[in-house]
């Protein structure tokens, strides 16, 4: 295949020495194969196609940076921030207690040697060329017992008209618990593509909480992959909010890889207009006595579109498997669309697995009530749509981030 | 304060209400009785503008306004209360954000002031120990997990608190033991005064006892087939409804 021609998102890479084998690979197989098409099952009902053809260059040191920082940046109170511009940050970043930071260059060989651990064979290509074009590596380091009393905040932001593939590597040695919170953004109605990468490495008995907010640019390109690898008695949490980018999705591929490891994986996707909003979740129960909870919910309004596909893969020996996956969808226009689809595989005989999905929407007898009572039509439906959600997100541990985005709700459906 | 003229309303092509007339003057109450599927609940909910019901006929005026011109916020605006037969449970809601924001939108309405938190609080303290409710349940998303007694008094207490100049409130007695059916009698009479007036439908005359009509009416079949004063009730109390019935056949 000729994929300059049919990718022109790939021309990046062509010119491009690699240092490792593993970007040698990563690239030869782009090379071959290319980016997803709507042709893959996987990408179906996410049509990239503006996307691929998009020949931006990758941001660098020199790309021109415009602080625009958006309303919401400053409710993330009692968080030590991290700025992640246009994939680089500063490796001096001060952060509390418990909590190194590093990049490939300063890192000790045995965090190094995690880059990719938690990496399965579930890739999209998109890991591939964040594997061929990322800059710089960030590496945070959580030490064992360390009990981290500050929110970390990885801080993304991407300016106009470039590529950019940020790379992050968290490990939280055993018994430790951190809250790292993930935010996206970008100048308004600027176009770019940001392709995030990120593991989790979550050793025993550790807990973490990592919460993404994605409010980037409506016309931007956010594509996030997620790889969590969780060893025994440890708790991952995730929270995943998308409001921006004109496709926005994450492909989040959890592993529990030892006995008693809780994983939760909740979200929201708000897409408006001509957005689309993707989720795919794939949890692998590798080892028994693990649970997994999944609940995602959506309210999309004009021409959104959303797409979830939950997979859970429960492996022959993970007995007294307990997980459990639900998706509701609140269609508030005619033009909204949700394409939803639970994927479960099974090859043990004693667990306990259930999914659901709803797709409805707002409840004529409510509206009517909160409209009897004096509100207006509109605020009656931003309340009735800002409580829908609120469930998604009502055990968030970051509780300022939480206002914060019930705020960022309520703004959103009020207009 | 409402006079309705002759009213006809359908839901679905299906008439329900076929011609009710109703004058109700500042500082009555108002009681509409009749047995189940007469039309009792439909006018209560025409009244409110639920969207399900279309008035087909006939007007109705309230506070000098045509009512059936206005949309069901803009009712309220105007003074007009609906105590629901079956309140809504709003998850996700808080009973006082709810509430506080429908008597600011009401108060932006009449171009009024929006009542500040100080204020607003104290009236929700006064108001609460009129019906006895728990200072929990205000936190508590609306009806949410509430029982059949407290949805009832979460009615009552968002009555006090918005004081309309209308009261209309339907069936508001069913589902309540002899306590409940106090404390929201109660509620309803700290209520009236000389400016207010109030309509209730009730299918039994029970509630009468604790709240006094001014005015008696029977509706069979869509129709106002009977008025009269308090001692209407207990007649119908006495005889039921198949008397009346016969004699309007």
């Amino acid at each position: 295949m000729n994929t300059t021609t049919t990718f022109p998102l790939l021309n990046a890479i062509n010119e491009l020495e690699t240092h490792f084998d593993f970007q040698a690979i990563a690239k030869a197989k782009l090379q071959e194969t290319g980016l997803p098409t709507v042709r893959d099952e996987a990408w179906r009902f996410t049509d990239i196609r503006a996307l691929n053809q998009l020949d931006l260059p990758v941001a660098s040191t020199d790309t021109e940076f415009e602080d625009t920082d958006k309303w919401w940046s400053k409710g993330i109170v009692n968080a030590v921030t991290v700025p992640y511009v246009n994939g680089d940050f500063d490796i001096n970043a001060e952060l509390p207690e418990g909590v190194k930071l590093y990049t490939c260059n300063t890192a000790p060989e045995e965090l190094k040697s995690q880059i990719g651990s938690a990496l399965t064979d579930d890739k999209t290509p998109f890991v591939d060329l964040n594997h061929v074009l990322a800059k710089k590596v960030m590496i945070l380091h959580v030490s064992k017992n360390a009990d981290v009393s500050r929110v970390i905040h990885i801080k993304g932001i991407t300016s106009a008209d470039v590529q950019v593939h940020p790379r992050i590597l968290v490990i939280a040695e055993s018994f430790s618990r951190v809250q790292i919170v993930e935010t996206w953004q970008g100048p308004a109605a600027s176009r770019y593509f940001v392709n995030p990468l990120s593991e989790f490495v979550v050793n025993a008995g550790a807990i973490v909480s990592h919460t993404k907010l994605q409010d980037d640019s409506k016309t931007a390109f956010h594509i996030a992959s997620i790889f969590v690898k969780q060893y025994g008695d440890s708790q991952y949490i995730n929270h995943a909010v998308q409001f921006g980018a004109h496709v926005g999705r994450n492909d989040i591929v959890a592993e529990l890889a030892a006995s008693n490891s809780v994983c939760t994986l909740n979200g929201l996707y708000l897409p408006t207009a001509k957005q689309i909003h993707d989720t795919h979740s794939l949890v692998h129960h590798a080892m028994p006595h693990c649970e997994s909870h999944e609940l995602y919910k959506g309210a999309l309004s004009e021409k959104g579109q959303g797409v979830f596909n939950g997979a859970i893969y429960v492996h022959k020996d993970a007995q007294k498997t307990n997980a459990y996956q639900t998706n509701r969808a609140l269609l508030l226009s005619d033009n909204a669309k949700v394409n939803t689809k639970p994927q479960l595989e099974i090859y043990a005989d004693d667990v306990r697995c259930s999914h659901g999905a709803t797709i409805g929407q707002l409840d004529k007898q409510a509206m009517f009530y909160l409209q009897s009572r004096g509100l207006d039509p509109e605020v009656a439906k931003a309340m009735l749509t800002v409580a829908f959600t609120a469930e998604a997100i009502a055990d968030m541990p970051e509780v300022e981030l939480r206002d914060v985005i019930d705020d960022m709700l309520i703004e959103h459906f009020s207009n | 304060m409402l006079s309705i003229r002759n009213l006809k309303a359908a839901i679905e092509d299906k008439e329900i209400l076929k011609g009710i007339s109703l004058e109700v003057k500042p500082g009555e109450v108002h009681a509409i009785m009749g047995p189940n599927g007469s039309g009792k609940s439909t006018l209560a909910q025409v009244l409110a503008g639920h969207p399900f019901y279309e008035a087909t006929e006939g007007d109705i005026e309230f506070q000098g306004k045509d009512l059936l011109d206005l949309d069901p916020n803009e009712r309220a605006g105007e003074g007009l209360f609906l105590g629901f037969q079956y309140p809504v449970e709003i998850p996700g809601v808080s009973n006082t954000y709810f509430l506080r924001n429908a008597l600011n939108a009401i108060l932006e309405y009449r171009e009024e002031e929006p009542m500040d938190a100080l204020t607003f609080k104290k009236l929700l303290k006064e108001k609460m120990e009129v019906v006895g409710m728990k200072d929990e349940l205000l936190k508590r998303p609306v009806n949410t997990g509430f029982s059949g007694g407290e949805k009832k008094r979460n009615e009552i207490f968002q009555l006090l608190v918005l004081n309309p100049k209308l009261a209309i409130l339907d069936e508001t007695d069913s589902g309540l033991d002899i306590d409940a059916l106090k404390v929201v009698s109660d509620g309803v009479n700290n209520f009236r005064n000389e400016e207010n007036g109030v309509v209730l439908v009730t299918h039994y005359q029970r509630l009468l006892n604790y709240i006094q009509p001014d005015f008696v009416h029977v509706l069979m079949e869509g129709k106002i087939v009977r008025s009269g004063g308090k001692e209407l009730a207990l007649e119908l109390e006495e005889r039921g409804y198949d008397w009346l019935r016969e004699e309007v056949n």
